[in-house]
């Protein structure tokens, strides 16, 4: 009777062992899984390696608040503006389209608004954009 | 774990170390979305204001709370993301200050 015991417990710390051991690997292998090489919009993609449009540009991470709370402004406002999402994009793509924000915004940090014209506004700032898409608009750059 | 649950979370451990999260709750709703977000992407909560590399390692600094949080805040009142700010703004939900980024460019994507 005892042997039986013995026997059942040992299975079950053997498949407790299994499933600890299984569950760190599925862990392991989500964190370094690459992101799927072909997410994102190609015709954005292209566009954010060359950003030339009669409409404003905007690089930006889905995640950021600041880049959230800029689109919400040009919604407000009414302004046509296309938005490129860096983290839409993974691998090499990610990275060339980080390169061209570094050439706006040495430091990369996000949102990055190019203006029809070559005005630059980083970051949420309203009245430096409203001045950039509104105030200006018409005039030449 | 839901935004809210993480929000409570945090708050809890950041009030010792005299930090506080944003009092403009959406805001930090939001944040704490994007955090899970990531959570749920990368593996971890990358800082959602910053491009992840998508490598643990590489994106180490920048781990909410990231490295540059502490001096960002003792220098602007608030972190990069004006997720957490110091007890001077705690209860002000329009202070969103220009907080210049401390990374080394070079680091990262």
């Amino acid at each position: 009777m005892n042997n039986i015991i013995l026997i059942v417990a040992a299975v079950a710390v053997v498949i407790v062992l299994a499933v600890i051991f299984l569950k760190k690997s599925k862990n392991k292998a989500q964190e370094t899984a690459p992101l799927d090489e072909n997410s994102g919009d190609p015709e954005l993609f292209a566009l954010g390696l060359n950003p030339v449009s009669d409409k404003p540009i905007m690089y930006a991470l889905t995640t950021c608040q600041h880049c959230k709370n800029t689109r919400k402004f040009f919604e407000e406002q009414k302004l046509d503006v296309i938005i490129i999402y860096l983290d839409d994009y993974s691998g090499n793509k990610r990275a060339e389209l980080m390169e061209k924000v570094r050439t706006y915004n040495p430091r990369g940090t996000f949102p990055v608004v190019i203006v029809p014209g070559g005005k630059v506004v980083v970051g949420f700032r309203k009245q430096l954009l409203k001045e950039a898409l509104i105030d200006d608009a018409g005039r030449t750059a | 774990m839901t935004p809210e649950e993480l929000l409570e979370k945090l708050a809890r451990c950041a009030a010792p170390k005299g930090y506080y999260l944003h009092a403009d709750r959406d805001h930090c709703l939001g944040t704490a979305e994007s955090l899970l977000a990531n959570k749920e992407r990368y593996g971890y909560m990358c800082c959602p204001c910053r491009l992840a590399c998508n490598d643990r390692k590489a994106d180490s600094d920048i781990i909410c709370p990231c490295v540059y949080r502490d001096a960002d805040i003792k220098e602007f009142g608030a972190c990069m993301c004006a997720f957490y700010v110091s007890e001077e703004h705690k209860d002000d939900p329009d202070f969103f200050p220009e907080v210049d980024e401390r990374r080394d460019p070079s680091r990262g994507i």
